[in-house]
């Protein structure tokens, strides 16, 4: 037995694979003292045994830091540069706004401290750490009450002795706190960056400590372990959730693309935009030959950015292996609203799980994008969620038609409409940051649509983006906590070189590879991993000098090719440049850093046998039908209302509305349906 | 909520911001071809700007910082004037003239008209700055030229291409003139490649909603924004307001040569009428600001005063009327040299917020000092050139309800990001000694100004070195009460342990040796009220952060702090504040 769970705003979902092959899925309020209670009695009602293991996307790190509770932690650096964690490169992400405020750092700067120390910019030694001083420093944290340290002196991704020295004695001074070193943490260039994944890391090692003690504690009964979803889509046990906890801090978005890759790979979809909507974000990834596009690292605390994708320093950067996930700030609960121009605005304002939607009865009185859902009849008008929530269409009807149609003199349907046109081209700016803002054509992407709200939106919006094929798989409102179940292990470990890639040695290469090998086999042996399972993709950071930011690429296997390993990686870079920006230039590439993926199987299940227990358990539904709007073009239609498996695979014509527990499937005229061997709902147009 | 009159309106309310979320899409787009192809290190750090215009060649779209949008107004106009109609598919015009709307010889702006259905219904413009322009010095922005001709070479506007074919002939003459013209031709390359993206993002639009659309929301963005505009203006009391600044410098340094910016505010309830007669004649040296980044400094700090997402375009523009005589420091004429036209760039954005600060309390704070920069170069060992230029910002002044902001670039200017010290230690012979905030250096006031930013470079190899700075004797005054921020500082700190402070100059030029160190920091902003005022819990927040002295904050702030037990001591606070 495997289970999962996944920690959203307000309700943690949960989905149980039962030995007997029964599927139970659940939901809990996200409580974070009681939810592993909460999943334990879910567990034990299931009457399914005890489970090999239940696997978490996480939230805790995330919110840590930006509600501020992270552990009080210092920060030591070289002299000249305490500053760093507050200035943060001076970046700043709304270029219009002169109220902007930057959230304060992590670490305030009476518990920042310098000493004297220097690597230079070749490695080379410039002056000695100064060891008397250093534990001043280290005592004057310990006195002020710190539960954490962390280390980035400058260069120390070259020449991490410094760093390490100055380790030796936190351990001796201060052997009860937190330690990390940046040369461990993130042994990469650039200061900044460096130190706040650092200190990210550090500060969050005490809370989610407590956290997964807590939680183990509380599931102890019902399973033998804990495992933990990671920023980079790949699983890790809760004890290098300790150690690593800034590796979790996109798990839950994680999850859910983790899963749209392992559909488009067992369904063979080819490359595949994910599309997951929920109450207050829509959040986009591209899926390219079964693998989700990754970053280096990414932001936290900063908020979604409107302006522009391209644009950072919001918040603390935070440089561990991501998803390259694209996010904004539209969802279900996004307000519509009337701007002094008179012109329709939805969002960002949220109305949020609480007192969310009008149409929830819960005291919200701004119509929001499920408002509009609602009186359209794209929602079911009387209740969702298996007739467990209630809706109140007439309550929904009047917001809008007295906060915007009456003001604007347009007719409700209209206007309902227009808001979902309006939430639509928003969110149509996620899906083309990470497409044709990245050069893909996503015309020939099919789009995999989840979360609550997204299979309600992905028509209109596949129109708009000119897409042909959507899916909507098995349990897409629940699809993060499916994807914790189908991930593997993934471990991500990188080695700096800084090197001219002509002056790379092979001997000395493969001796970086070896060592990388080894720190990531004993971090799979610590998660209880046999080290026949594990397998390994060989990764460089390459650059021409001269250029700030660094392009990932597979390695060359050095053993197949007589070509000097300069040449070879000259050679890789360069085709990849030249396909990724039209040019090569006749200048140096440099070997930035190695970087090592240790991947190995966490017994994950499959969608094809998951599909085949869905179909198993399905209810038969009454057939019934409602009116929905469709826009000037089409109007008002009478459209029947089926579920999932009243689909053939041999398609059914729209429109159509499907409706399952956790979303609403929204096939509009112009679009057929069909259901295919992993019980995917395929819509397609002309 | 507002009550639209549904007769009057030309727009069809859904569509408007269906259609501008597509243009900032567009938008997006094109700057990320720019930045991606771009080669030189200034687009990297974000010196570059695209937008998208409408058929009558106004800038509609957003994207691009407000100073960045409004520096294209000047330059469209003049390019649509040049060749009305005659306009072909395929067309590309080149211009970096600052006499025609351009700011600086670095700046290359690339224009391309967008047909549709056989009809040119808008336009797309970027400018990138550029490593090198030809000329006397590399880099082409120092002070030192004396006439344009000096400063490189000046491109007015021409067609680079005529229905997609290259006049090789203006190639040629831009390969003979610039220093490494590869990576130049790169640049240009990369905003042509920003220009067919638009291209085809905005027939994206036009093939979903028609032109009538695109044509009624562009209409609808531009009279938007005048209409907020003009209500903003409305609710303000007429009035007259002064301000002259001082400006230190006339470019060939000395301490006492100063130079007054007169600007004078008007507001009639219609329309801000800003007037720069009285600000001192343009200048021999390269410090003067050519009229489109004057306009572009007025636009863009006088639209702070409406909403942060009404676009900064034409519309902003019509509700402001701008005087600036010809001749005079921001309206030079041909051919007074502008390669160091930023420091007076944001002196007048200085001075036009601090105007708007007297007419309107409460609304608006100081934008904030910066764009200092420190050009090196030196000689390769094994032969050649290597430079860098390493620009850095101080931070926002204090605000009406709230501090300023440390280490940041200037409100109504884009986000650019410093170098790191380990790409620069990697990439040069030099060692990067500190980067950070100077004690006791912050504009006081009730909402303290940003305080001043160091950086210190010890050089390993001999070279010279070029600083761009200013308020080196005129400090960043305070609003409403507040007080002055620290002036900026340079001292020059020789291999064997002398230092001295530089010449106060704008842009300092020194030779230095290996060892020798360069200690620069950025002038401090002023503070928003009586610092008498502010919260000594505040106070004492800084004090605890090491950002103020106990004496200071006594002396300043009036605030006694009990530096034993760091506390505010409150009787002997009270006693300092009543005592005033």
């Amino acid at each position: 037995m495997r289970l999962s769970f996944d920690i959203g705003g307000t309700f943690t979902d949960i989905i149980l694979f039962a030995d007997d092959g029964r599927i139970i899925t659940d939901k809990v309020l996200s409580l974070h003292d009681r939810v592993g209670k909460d999943v334990a009695a879910v567990a034990q009602s299931a009457n399914a045994g005890r489970a090999e293991s239940f696997i978490h996307a996480t939230t805790i790190g995330s919110n840590a830091v930006i509600e501020g509770t992270v552990a009080q932690t210092g920060f030591i650096t070289t002299r000249g540069f305490r500053d760093e964690l507050d200035t943060r490169g001076q970046r700043r992400p709304n270029i219009y706004d002169v109220n902007w405020e930057r959230p304060p750092p992590l670490v305030p700067r009476p518990l920042r401290l310098e000493v004297t120390e220097r690597i230079l910019g070749n490695g080379s030694i410039s002056k000695p750490l100064d060891i008397t001083e250093a534990e001043a420093c280290v005592r004057m944290l310990v006195e002020r009450g710190v539960k954490a340290i962390a280390v980035c002196l400058i260069n120390s991704y070259l020449n991490p002795v410094h760093e390490k020295e100055l380790g030796a004695l936190i351990r001796r001074v201060a052997p009860g706190l937190v330690l990390c070193l940046s040369s461990d943490v993130d042994p990469q260039m650039k200061e900044y960056e460096r130190a706040s994944t650092t200190v990210v890391n550090a500060s969050l090692v005490p809370v989610i400590d407590s956290y997964l003690t807590r939680i183990e504690r509380d599931i102890a009964s019902e399973c033998d372990r804990l495992l933990i979803m990671q920023s980079n889509g790949g699983l890790m046990s809760a004890q290098t959730a300790r150690e690593r906890p800034a590796f979790t801090i996109e798990s839950g978005p994680a999850a859910g693309v983790l899963a749209a890759a392992r559909l488009a790979r067992e369904g063979k979809l080819g490359d595949v935009l994910s599309f997951d909507m929920g109450g207050t974000t829509a959040k986009g990834c591209l899926i390219e030959g079964g693998l989700p596009l990754e970053k280096p690292g990414s932001e936290i605390g900063g908020g979604a950015n409107t302006t522009s994708h391209r644009l950072s320093g919001a918040g603390h950067a935070v440089r561990v292996p991501s998803l390259d996930i694209v996010e904004a700030g539209a969802g279900g609960g996004s307000i519509a609203w009337l701007d002094e121009g008179g012109a329709l605005r939805v969002g960002p304002r949220s109305a949020g799980a609480d007192p969310g939607p009008v149409c929830y009865g819960r005291g919200g009185k701004e119509p929001t994008v499920t408002d509009a859902n609602v009186v359209l009849g794209y929602m079911n008008p009387s209740s969702i969620a298996d007739a467990k929530l209630r809706i109140d269409r007439d309550a929904a009807y009047e917001a809008i038609n007295t906060k915007l149609a009456k003001p604007l003199g347009i007719d409700v349907m209209q206007v309902a409409y227009g808001i979902t046109q309006v939430a639509n081209s928003a969110m149509t700016r996620v899906l083309k940051a990470v497409s044709t803002e990245r050069g893909r054509d996503p015309r020939g992407c099919a789009m995999v649509a989840f979360g609550g709200s997204g299979p309600v939106h992905a028509a209109a919006l596949a129109e708009s983006m000119d897409m042909k094929t959507i899916v909507v798989p098995i349990y897409p409102g629940l699809f993060s906590a499916l994807g914790l179940l189908l991930a593997d292990y993934r471990h991500d470990h990188i080695s700096s070189m800084a090197t001219r890639a002509k002056a790379a040695d092979k001997a000395n290469l493969q001796q970086r590879w070896r060592e990388l090998e080894a720190t990531a086999m004993a971090r799979m042996q610590s998660d209880g991993i046999p080290t026949s399972a594990v397998r390994f993709e060989r990764y460089a950071d390459l650059k021409y000098g001269y250029q700030m930011e660094e392009m990932t690429l597979p390695f060359p296997d050095l053993e197949k090719s007589a070509q000097p390993v300069g040449e070879l990686l000259t050679g890789v870079f360069t085709r990849a440049h030249q396909q990724a920006y039209g040019y090569v230039q006749d200048a140096e590439v440099e070997l930035v850093s190695l970087r090592l993926r240790a991947l190995a199987s966490a017994g994950a299940a499959n969608f094809s046998e998951t599909a085949a227990r869905v179909a198993k358990d399905h209810r038969v539904r009454a057939q019934a039908s409602r009116e929905a709007y469709f826009g000037p073009v089409h109007g008002k239609v009478t459209v029947a209302v089926c579920g999932r498996f009243d689909i053939p695979a041999s398609g059914r014509a729209g429109p159509l509305i499907i409706e399952e527990p956790d979303t609403t499937i929204v096939v509009p005229p112009g679009w057929t349906v069909s259901r295919d061997a992993l019980a995917s709902l395929i819509l397609s147009r002309a | 909520m507002a009550q639209v009159e549904t007769e009057q309106r030309k727009f069809d309310p859904i569509l408007v911001e269906v259609i501008k979320n597509g243009l900032a899409s567009v938008n997006e787009e094109m700057a990320i071809a720019v930045h991606r192809t771009g080669r030189s290190a200034m687009v990297k750090v974000g010196d570059f700007a695209t937008v998208v215009c409408d058929r009558q060649g106004r800038v509609v779209g957003e994207g691009a910082a407000p100073f960045q949008s409004a520096i294209f107004m000047l330059t469209l106009e003049n390019i649509l004037k040049q060749f009305g109609d005659d306009f072909k598919p395929g067309d590309i015009v080149i211009s970096n003239d600052p006499y025609t709307g351009m700011g600086h010889l670095p700046d290359v702006s690339i224009f391309a008209p967008v047909f549709w259905k056989g009809r040119r219904v808008a336009h797309t413009i970027s400018y990138s700055h550029h490593m090198d322009i030809g000329g006397r010095f590399a880099g082409g922005f120092s002070s030192q030229p004396r006439s344009s001709y000096e400063e490189g070479l000046r491109i007015p506007i021409m067609k680079l291409y005529e229905a997609g074919v290259r006049n090789e002939r203006v190639v040629d003459i831009i390969r003979a003139n610039v220093r490494a013209p590869e990576e130049w031709l790169g640049d240009i390359e990369a905003k042509i490649a920003g220009a067919r993206r638009g291209d085809q993002a905005i027939h994206a639009i036009l093939d979903k909603y028609g032109v009538d659309a695109f044509d009624s929301t562009c209409d609808y963005l531009v009279d938007n924004a005048e209409r907020a505009m003009r209500a903003a203006i409305r609710a303000i009391p007429p009035g007259v307001y002064v301000k002259e600044d001082l400006f230190e410098d006339e470019g060939y340094g000395g301490v006492g040569k100063l130079v007054p910016v007169r600007i004078k505010l008007t507001l009639d309830g219609e329309t801000a009428t800003v007037d720069f007669t009285g600000t001192a004649p343009q200048s021999q040296a390269a410090i003067n600001l050519p009229l489109s980044s004057t306009l572009a400094s007025v636009y863009s700090s006088i639209k702070c005063l409406v909403s942060p997402d009404v676009l900064t375009n034409v519309g902003i523009a019509r509700a402001i009327k701008v005087i600036v005589p010809e001749g005079c420091l921001c309206n030079p004429q041909h051919p007074a040299a502008v390669g160091g036209r930023t420091a007076l760039l944001f002196r007048v954005i200085d001075t036009v917020f601090r105007l708007i600060g007297e007419a309107v309390p409460g609304k608006v704070g100081i934008p904030g000092e910066g764009g200092d920069m420190l050009h090196y170069s030196t000689e390769r060992p094994g032969g050649g050139h290597s430079s860098f230029a390493d620009l850095y910002f101080g931070g926002w002044g204090g605000r009406p309800t709230k501090d300023g902001i440390d280490a940041v670039a200037p409100m109504t200017f884009g986000s650019y990001g410093s170098v790191p010290a380990e790409v620069l230690e990697r990439e040069y012979p030099v060692v990067v000694e500190g980067f950070g905030l100077v004690t006791d250096t912050e504009g006081p006031g009730k909402f303290r100004g940003a305080m001043g930013m160091y950086k210190q470079w010890r050089f390993l190899a001999p070279g010279n070195v070029t600083i761009r700075t200013n308020r080196l004797t005129t400090a960043s005054a305070g609003l409403h009460g507040g007080s002055p921020g620290a002036l900026s500082l340079n001292v020059f700190k020789s291999a064997n342990g002398t230092e001295r402070e530089m010449d106060r100059q704008t842009i300092i030029h020194a030779h230095v040796e290996a060892g020798d160190a360069i200690y620069h920091r950025v002038a401090a902003s002023g503070g928003y009220g009586d610092p008498a005022t502010r919260e000594p819990l505040l106070v004492l927040q800084d004090f605890e952060d090491g950002k103020l002295s106990a004496e200071r904050a006594r002396e300043v702030y009036k605030v006694a702090i009990d530096v034993a037990s760091r506390a505010v001591d409150w009787k002997r606070t009270a006693a300092l504040r009543t005592a005033m």
